[in-house]
């Protein structure tokens, strides 16, 4: 058995914050429109919730590189001259550009329409003209769904494109990380709303059916996954380290009952409570943040075991 | 008078032989003694391991490490990576007999790292050897767990993705790669891919008169024809090779697919559910909207 880690805990760090963002981003944005604008907040909130955490995932990209100060050559490069670099047939290129256009239009453009309402943005240079743009947010929004789907689906599709037997056998590790992300993505709603003190018990009993959803897909994903692999006879080193091995700890306790099942229950107890401690939701929240790292970190370092 | 006349004639004969090549060579940037066969004469070239006559005496991955500069040209590596782009592999037959499996790049066709280098470092040359460019790579690793092979490796000292260039620099200068030039067994030959694929269908009916049922030619159209061609004994999968390695990006399209299909359908359906307001739902007040002040 060789254990050697290609990409670690730097690489899970970023696959789950770009996950999380894009989900936060297109839950809010869908909220808002198939509400037709009841819950509007959860788009503004949503939009608040990406630019920060995408940059230090990219940050940790950077810091996994061998070379992070040649970074650029994922972009642009100068030999035989200058020219835009795009490798079709690789992911992670396609995934550079899909970040770009994802950071602009959902991280930058979009929240920047939101923040011309706030008191504190009609003040700044720019973003002031945005104000009252309530249309043209929408459209934007509604284009800006597309990148963050996309950039949902490429952390996943980034690992399935490969030899590695648990991530590239079968198709699933993109719908399980879609899933993940969804759950990670409405976590960070409810600890942003929470934040901003609007984290109402209408919103809540919302999210917390969105997040039923995803978890029932995650569930069954892995579930899927595992007997398809098991079917085939591939990766069998890595899911008897997952159920019952060196990993077992991080998916018994980490990904399954602390980071998704406690927090369903506990989110589950808050609404059946109506008017109970709203503490409860945003633990729950964490615990489920932390259930979708712990997921990423887990497909990662079980990959490597052959 | 007439003998020197005739060197004479000689003398210029060859030297416009001379000046005309040299300048052919010129125009046309070809390398001295490359140029009856082309720029890259090595492209037709293959290497055959023959795995019924290795003996492990890893000679290959010394003479490799020797030859590439890499360090600790004595020490024994499992498996190929950053610093040992050549090793041999023991692998135990059904009968307890050690195989002995010569592991490098092999130098594919349509190699994965390849394609799913997104600085397009790792590159198919011109005479068919698999490259990473040093001075493009980034470190990513993406091709570290493309390889089907398990092949390159990540070197911390470099920061880049590292691997077997098919003794590339000693092909240029007429030489062959070292580890064949090494092999004291005659386990390892370079020539011509066809010569050589003539060669190990006879080893491989030797092998199947002598016994050896599972016997077999391995690398003729796996990932496009490999450039090193194998000579195994029993089948592919026991001697730790994939029977169809696959090309890590050659179901890209699908991969995505369930992607979108899963965020669009899966997610989105639910969500429109949920979120969706009927008439005598309470309208479509705001809920929740307080100023940030």
């Amino acid at each position: 058995m060789t254990y050697e880690v290609v990409w670690g805990f730097p690489v899970a760090l970023y696959l789950f914050l770009g996950g999380m963002t894009s989900a936060a981003f297109y839950i809010g944005v869908l909220a808002e429109l198939f509400s037709k604008g009841k819950y509007r907040n959860l788009a503004r909130i949503g939009s608040y919730t990406i630019l920060v955490p995408i940059v230090i995932g990219l940050f940790m990209l950077l810091v996994d590189l061998g070379r992070p100060l040649s970074f650029w050559h994922l972009m642009i490069q100068s030999q035989p001259s200058w020219h835009l670099v795009l490798q079709t047939g690789s992911v992670m290129s396609i995934g550079v550009w899909l970040l770009v256009i994802y950071i602009i239009i959902c991280g930058v453009i979009y929240p920047a329409f939101w923040l011309a309402e706030e008191s504190v943005g009609s003040r700044l240079p720019i973003v002031n003209l945005l104000k009252g743009k309530e249309k043209l947010r929408k459209i934007i929004g509604y284009i800006g769904i597309f990148p963050a789907f996309l950039v949902s689906i490429y952390t996943g599709v980034l690992l399935a494109v490969s030899s590695i037997s648990l991530w590239g056998t079968t198709p699933f590790i993109p719908i399980l990380f879609v899933a993940s992300a969804g759950t990670a993505g409405i976590a960070s709603l409810i600890i942003a709303l929470y934040c901003v003190k609007q984290l109402s018990f209408e919103v809540m009993e919302k999210l917390v059916k969105a997040e039923t959803v995803f978890v029932c897909l995650e569930f069954l994903t892995v579930f899927v996954l595992i007997v398809t692999l098991l079917f085939k006879g591939q990766a069998l080193e890595a899911i008897k380290a997952i159920l019952g091995g060196s990993l077992a700890v991080l998916f018994w306790i980490g990904f399954v009952l602390a980071g998704a099942i406690l927090p369903y229950l506990m989110n589950h107890y808050h609404l059946k409570l109506r008017n109970g401690e709203k503490r409860l939701p945003v633990v729950a929240s964490v615990l489920s943040l932390f259930g979708s790292l712990f997921l990423r970190y887990l497909v990662l370092m079980a990959g490597y075991i052959r | 008078m007439k003998e020197v006349g005739i060197k004479r004639r000689c003398f210029l004969k060859f030297s416009g032989l001379a000046f005309a090549s040299t300048a052919a060579n010129c125009f046309f940037g070809l390398r001295p003694g490359f140029a009856a066969e082309g720029r890259t004469p090595w492209r037709n070239k293959a290497m055959l391991n023959d795995t019924a006559k290795c003996i492990g005496c890893l000679s290959c991955a010394t003479a490799c490490k020797k030859a590439n500069s890499l360090p600790d040209p004595y020490k024994y590596s499992l498996e190929t990576d950053a610093e040992t782009w050549t090793t041999v592999k023991f692998k135990k037959a059904a009968d307890n007999r050690v195989l002995n499996v010569k592991m490098q790049c092999m130098h594919c066709t349509t190699p994965s790292c390849a394609g799913i280098c997104p600085t397009g470092a790792a590159r198919v040359t011109e005479g068919g050897v698999v490259v990473i460019d040093q001075e493009v790579c980034i470190g990513c690793k993406n091709c570290v767990v493309a390889c089907p092979f398990n092949v390159p490796g990540f070197s911390e000292e470099t920061g880049t993705a590292r691997k077997c260039i098919f003794c590339k620099g000693r092909l240029e200068k007429g030489l062959i790669p070292a580890c064949a030039e090494a092999c004291p067994a005659g386990a390892i030959e370079f020539g011509n891919r066809s010569d050589l694929l003539t060669k190990a269908t006879n080893r491989v009916n030797e092998l199947i008169n002598r016994g050896y049922q599972n016997a077999q030619v391995y690398g003729i159209d796996q990932l496009g024809g490999l450039k090193v061609l194998y000579v195994l004994p029993e089948a592919p999968e026991a001697l730790g090779l994939p029977h169809s390695p696959k090309l890590a990006n050659g179901d890209s399209v699908l991969k995505w697919a369930t992607g979108i299909l899963t965020a669009g359908v899966l997610a989105v359906a639910p969500l429109r559910s949920i979120f969706q307001e009927r008439a005598g739902d309470g309208g479509s007040k705001p809920e929740g909207r307080v100023k940030i002040t």
